[in-house]
């Protein structure tokens, strides 16, 4: 069993809650951009092994998306964290 | 006026009734969105005005014969009133959050709610839910999950009854999913 913890929820819920939504902090390239970067964009993606920073989103509770940083080996999550927490860092 | 129906029109909730586990069906509440940020400039005031307090996290706020106010997110909240009601508060609702970042939204007729009681609820609940309703549901907290592989909102206000509400399209599925995980209760 794969237990996440929401940050709006404030609770531990299980996976089957949740949907996994992708790399986090994806860029979107300006308009003008050329086609290499638009497909670097579209497709491309760092596809680590190990740390990843990710998004899920609580699907079934309260249908907010965040990050999860989460080790995709182990399964071992490092931090759950909302948009607004990395805004507030930086 | 045409005839007032629900999604289980014509299900016999007393073939899931026993000693120890009965379902019914709350037939007569409108269900209401509130998409509001609790801190948005001026809404405080009109809430009051709507005699409506916003609950925290998982939390819930009135009466279900005035107002019950149930969080589902950090922006959203559910209104669940007797239908009669219903569309004098949203005039109300309106009136009052003119000009504020804020919707109102009418949902009844969209969900259905069931009203779950017995000594064996909670049993039930645990054959269907990932959530362990019988150690973390407690009195008067909501919660948003999944009831079998339909989308649920659970909650309790008060000591006997669990309430699930489901979407009407889903109404079915959930009533029989109840009926399998119920027989050997009755
Ligand atoms: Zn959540």
């Amino acid at each position: 069993m794969f237990l996440i913890h929401c940050p709006y929820c404030g609770e531990l819920r299980d996976e089957q809650e949740y949907r996994y939504a992708g790399e986090a902090f994806i860029q979107r390239p300006s308009l003008d951009c050329t086609d290499e970067q638009w497909g670097d964009y579209v497709f491309n993606r760092t596809n680590p092994k190990g740390k990843t920073v990710e998004q899920w989103a609580h699907a079934a509770g309260c249908r907010k998306l965040f990050v999860v940083e989460r080790n995709n080996v182990t399964n071992e999550i490092y931090a759950v964290r909302t948009f607004e927490s990395y805004k507030e860092q930086a | 006026m045409a005839k007032f129906e629900t999604a289980l029109e014509g299900h016999d909730f007393n073939a899931l009734a026993g000693n120890g586990f009965q379902v019914s069906e709350e037939r007569n509440y409108g269900y209401v969105v509130l998409r509001i940020r609790p801190n948005t400039a001026g809404a405080a005031e009109a809430l009051t005005q709507l005699g409506i307090q916003l609950p925290n996290a998982l939390g819930i706020t009135g009466a279900l014969d005035t107002k019950l106010v149930k969080w589902l997110s950090p922006d959203e909240y559910l209104i669940t009133l007797p239908l009669s009601q219903k569309d004098a508060f949203i005039k109300d609702a309106k009136a009052a959050l003119h000009g504020i970042f804020a919707a109102v939204v009418d949902n009844s007729g969209g969900y259905s709610l069931l009203k779950l009681s017995g000594e064996h609820v909670y049993e039930v609940l645990a054959k269907n839910c990932v959530y362990d309703c019988s150690k973390f549901l407690s009195e008067g907290k909501v919660i948003s999950t999944l009831f079998s592989k339909a989308a649920a909102v659970i909650y309790r206000i008060d000591a006997n009854n669990v309430y699930l509400m489901v979407r009407w399209s889903f109404a079915d599925y959930v009533f029989q999913a109840l009926a399998i995980s119920s027989r050997e209760f009755r």
